[in-house]
């Protein structure tokens, strides 16, 4: 079913009854998301982290040829700072002080969409939404409609808030949803026949993970473009031209690609992460098969294997345990990976489970059923009591602050900024891991000063997790 | 009014409040707000150089706030985030932070933190909202609600400390080096014989906190230490010194030591002795590099670019002891609640450099800096494209800044000056060479 012709992209609790706030273990997890719905739990005690309108300014700030108006307080840009830094972004805040809160903030937009037209020369310009216009109410749309008859360029609401969803990934969905309706060109995806590149869906890797699948696509030579991230907005207009979509996370790009298929009959190749040996294969021979060149594949495969194999041999992780801090699309193959390495996955920490990703719990059939498994975005405080409580010799997440683990024990590694997709990742990670090893995960003094008091960590960590109450 | 920004530096009010905060130990703040407020302070910060406290991004806790909380209120929401954290976290004290979201529906943040009080528990609350103003705005607001409010939960002993000092007025995470000019301010203020609430460093803060109002002087490192130290002025009768920023260089150490010696009962002998010690340090190393000034530095001009009081103080250092003229300064911290110190404080910048400039617009100043017949940027990680466009040099002095991790380096006192020469001699010898490659080539390229 399309939600193209939708406003707004749905969240992802209501599109995919998606679960944000879960802790007990494999089975039981199993046994919560059987059934046509999931249920819904909070938590009574909450730490920081990524809401939506972060993953969209994140998104956002790797499209060329744009510029993002955050319409809100200074603060709610802030983050864009951080983006800044590997590439030149144009942001603008529509600076909202407490008389706009009150009076409405539509003048300053105006003047920002204005701004952002006349000195970016953006072709694009993004309104990002925050708290304040979402409590106020401010008439972004009227906004657009007048604005796009005096500028050339397209305005596009991005009507993030920050409190609808406790699943930050649908800031994807909103900024993906946004451009599908106003920027993918539909008219020339009717008339046109395909053309001969495939669209790759790129939203939360990092650039070491992104070069790694250029790597495997240019060695293979299959033309192709990257999006959203690090494309131009004539990448975006002919996604609807492309032959394929594959996605490089299904969880993330897979609204994207879905959309594709049905409103513009892309075929959405569907694959898993492309991560260790197995994942890497996988991916790319479904790739390949589709597009009738698999024959280039399976010798590439091939010699890819065999010097990634000289790598895993080693049994890094002979005899140790991982606890692994990742989404649930990349931990059915990292799972493989570090078996592979000899280790052993004990715990499990992922950001989300919906109607949708969790087949993928029947691919981690090599898992016990009795290791803790907690689904959160963050949520340090309730992973250091797991960890106090299921020691494990690694701490593996996609995220950063991970030092709290050495503290309970464990070596952290923190894969924010290391590549562990595609052949090259096989590489970087076990670097990483031999590494980590070598000083057995600390940097110089341990820290001894727990921020957490000792009797939370006898607690049971679920102590904070309960069924919500509608 | 306040405009739209391009590439705004600052964060909101919260966020100001926040790094404060992150910045005390034994502080624990909880923050009411929607789920990413504290993570995208904490990214800022990141990108920033300053490094946070051990309460940071996602360790920071925070109500999370729902759709329901904004539609129902978010009030015992709040109640029940106090109630668990104060389980959970070690901490001296907690301190609730607002956000918009709470102004805005309206949610009585003090009555939550009233009733945790109550019960005995070491909770007070701050009302930042992002709206209300930007970073400086936010230490203001938290720095002056923490003294005026811990006393009721920790009431300070009777007696006044004849020799104790409060620092106030430099922010932590926007003054890049405010750890190490913390620290140097320390060690001057403990040679001539003071006492000192740093309030951040390695000293549990909130115990500092405590004996804030035992003080004898509050001095005051830039106008957002004001408002605290008036309201120490106010309830303790503590007196105060106020300065245009913190003091760099020997004469202007000097000044600043006389200034406390004044207000304090402190041993004139000792004062001497330390600040001849001090001036003999200074010298040392400054003689070996004069013969360096005459050649590389003569006839600098340079803009500088950060909160007011790091323009007054780099430009000042530059002005008076280097040789530099500052043709072009932009002050990025003259909005928020006071908007009026745009008035105030223009003089003094106006008399430092030929330009004078009041905004936070990075295109602003964009716009500013590459007419400006400067030969080095002296600024945050933003005013880079406008270096490179001029193919000029630049250093960076004020947040943000991207490629530089700050531990505890100091541009304050008589050794944060020497680290001052140190980055600015360099720079300069950078931007030497680079004119010297650049007349060969033309001579090159023009002779014959």
């Amino acid at each position: 079913m399309s939600f193209i012709d939708e406003r707004k992209a749905l969240t992802r609790e209501k599109r995919l009854s998606t679960l944000s706030h879960f802790d007990g273990t494999l089975q039981s997890l199993d046994d919560e998301v059987q059934g046509t719905e999931i249920k819904q739990r909070i938590r009574t005690l909450t730490q920081s982290t990524y809401d939506e309108i972060l993953y969209a300014l994140q998104v956002l700030s790797g499209i060329e040829e744009t510029a993002i108006v955050v319409h809100g307080a200074v603060g709610c840009a802030a983050s864009v700072l951080y983006q800044n830094r590997q590439r030149t972004v144009h942001w603008y805040s529509t600076n909202l002080n407490e008389r706009d809160t009150i009076l409405g903030g539509d003048e300053k937009l105006r003047k920002a969409v204005i701004r952002a037209y006349e000195e970016a020369h953006a072709k694009v310009i993004f309104i990002v939404g925050t708290p304040v216009v979402a409590i106020n109410n401010d008439d972004v749309n009227s906004v657009i409609l007048e604005l796009e008859e005096e500028i050339n360029a397209r305005i596009i609401s991005i009507p993030t808030d920050g409190f609808k969803t406790k699943a930050p990934v649908t800031g994807y969905d909103i900024v993906l949803h946004g451009l599908l309706r106003y920027v993918v060109d539909r008219s020339a995806a009717e008339a046109a026949d395909r053309q001969d590149f495939i669209n790759v869906v790129t939203l939360s890797e990092n650039n070491e993970n992104v070069a790694a699948i250029v790597k495997i696509l240019r060695d293979l030579e299959i033309p192709f473009q990257l999006l959203p991230q690090f494309a131009n907005v004539d990448n975006i207009k002919r996604a609807g031209q492309a032959r394929a979509t594959i996605t490089l996370n299904p969880d993330e790009g897979g609204y994207f690609a879905e959309e594709l298929e049905e409103v513009f009959g892309v075929k959405y190749i569907r694959t898993s992460v492309p991560i260790g040996l197995r994942g890497t294969r996988h991916w790319i021979r479904k790739l390949t098969a589709e597009l009738g060149v698999e024959d280039r594949a399976e010798a590439y495969i091939e010699q890819q294997e065999e010097r990634a194999q000289g790598i895993l041999h080693t049994r890094l992780l002979d005899g140790h345990s991982v606890f692994l801090d990742i989404d649930l699309a990349s931990a059915v193959h990292f799972t493989d990976f570090v078996e592979k390495l000899g280790g052993r996955v004990s715990g499990l920490a992922v950001p989300f489970i919906d109607l949708e990703n969790r087949t993928n719990l029947n691919k981690l059939g090599s898992l016990e059923k009795s290791i803790p498994v907690v689904i959160a975005n963050g949520q340090l405080y309730e992973k250091s009591n797991v960890l106090q409580k299921h020691k494990a010799d690694f701490y593996i997440s996609l995220n950063d602050q991970v030092s709290f683990a050495a503290q309970l024990g464990s070596i952290p590694i923190s894969l924010k900024q290391a590549g562990i997709l595609g052949y090259e990742g096989i590489a970087q990670f076990v670097r990483l891991v031999e590494q980590s090893k070598d000083r057995q995960g600390s940097y110089g003094l341990p820290d001894q000063n727990s921020l957490y008091k000792a009797s939370w960590l006898k607690k049971s960590s679920n102590w904070y997790v309960k069924q919500e109450v509608k | 009014m306040q405009t739209v920004i391009k590439s705004p530096r600052n964060g909101c009010g919260l966020h100001g409040a926040l790094q404060t905060v992150q910045g005390i130990r034994g502080l624990v703040p909880i923050v009411h707000a929607n789920a990413g407020c504290a993570v995208q302070n904490y990214l800022a910060g990141k990108a920033g150089g300053a490094g946070m406290g051990s309460i940071s991004g996602a360790s920071t806790f925070s109500t999370d706030v729902q759709e329901r909380h904004v539609i129902f209120g978010g009030a015992s929401r709040l109640r029940e985030q106090i109630k668990n954290t104060i389980k959970v976290a070690e901490g001296d004290l907690y301190i609730v932070l607002n956000s918009c979201e709470s102004a805005m529906v309206g949610d009585d943040v003090e009555a939550m933190t009233r009733e945790a009080r109550e019960q005995g528990e070491a909770v007070v609350e701050c009302l930042t909202a992002g709206f209300h103003g930007d970073s400086h705005y936010g230490y203001e607001s938290v720095m002056t609600d923490l003294v005026k409010k811990l006393p009721q939960i920790r009431p300070a002993a009777d007696k006044r400390r004849i020799r104790l000092v409060n620092l106030l007025g430099i922010l932590p995470g926007q003054d890049i080096c405010f750890r190490g000019d913390l620290t140097e301010l320390k060690r001057i203020l403990q040679g001539i014989g003071a006492e000192v609430n740093c309030f951040f460093g390695p000293e549990n803060g909130v115990e500092e906190l405590v004996t804030a109002p035992n003080a004898s002087l509050n001095l005051v490192f830039s106008k957002w230490g004001r408002k605290a130290a008036a309201g120490l002025e106010e309830r303790y009768n503590i007196p105060s010194l106020e300065f245009a920023s913190v003091p760099t260089g020997p004469q202007e150490v000097a000044a600043f030591v006389h200034a406390v010696a004044e207000k304090l009962p402190l041993d004139e002998r000792v004062i001497r002795c330390f600040l001849q010690e001090e001036e003999d340090e200074f010298r040392y190393y400054y003689r070996g590099l004069v013969d360096h000034f005459y050649e590389e530095l003569a006839g600098k001009s340079v803009a500088v670019v950060g909160d007011e009081s790091t323009v007054l103080r780099v430009g000042g250092f530059l002005t008076e002891y280097l040789g530099a003229s500052v043709e072009t300064a932009v002050v990025t911290d003259y909005f928020g609640k006071a908007e009026n110190s745009r008035e105030e404080k223009s003089g003094a910048v106006t008399a430092l450099a030929r330009e004078a400039y009041f905004t936070q617009d990075s295109k602003e100043i964009q716009d500013i800096l590459v007419h400006s017949d400067v030969e080095l940027i002296l600024g945050s990680s933003l005013e880079q494209p406008a270096a490179d466009k001029r193919q000029i040099v630049s250093l960076e002095v004020s947040y943000p800044v991207y490629d530089k991790a700050v531990v505890n380096k100091s541009y304050a006192g008589n050794r944060g000056a020497l680290t001052l020469i140190e980055d600015y001699l360099t720079a300069v010898k950078t931007a030497n060479r680079l004119k010297e490659q650049r007349l060969y080539a033309y001579i090159n390229n023009t002779a014959g």
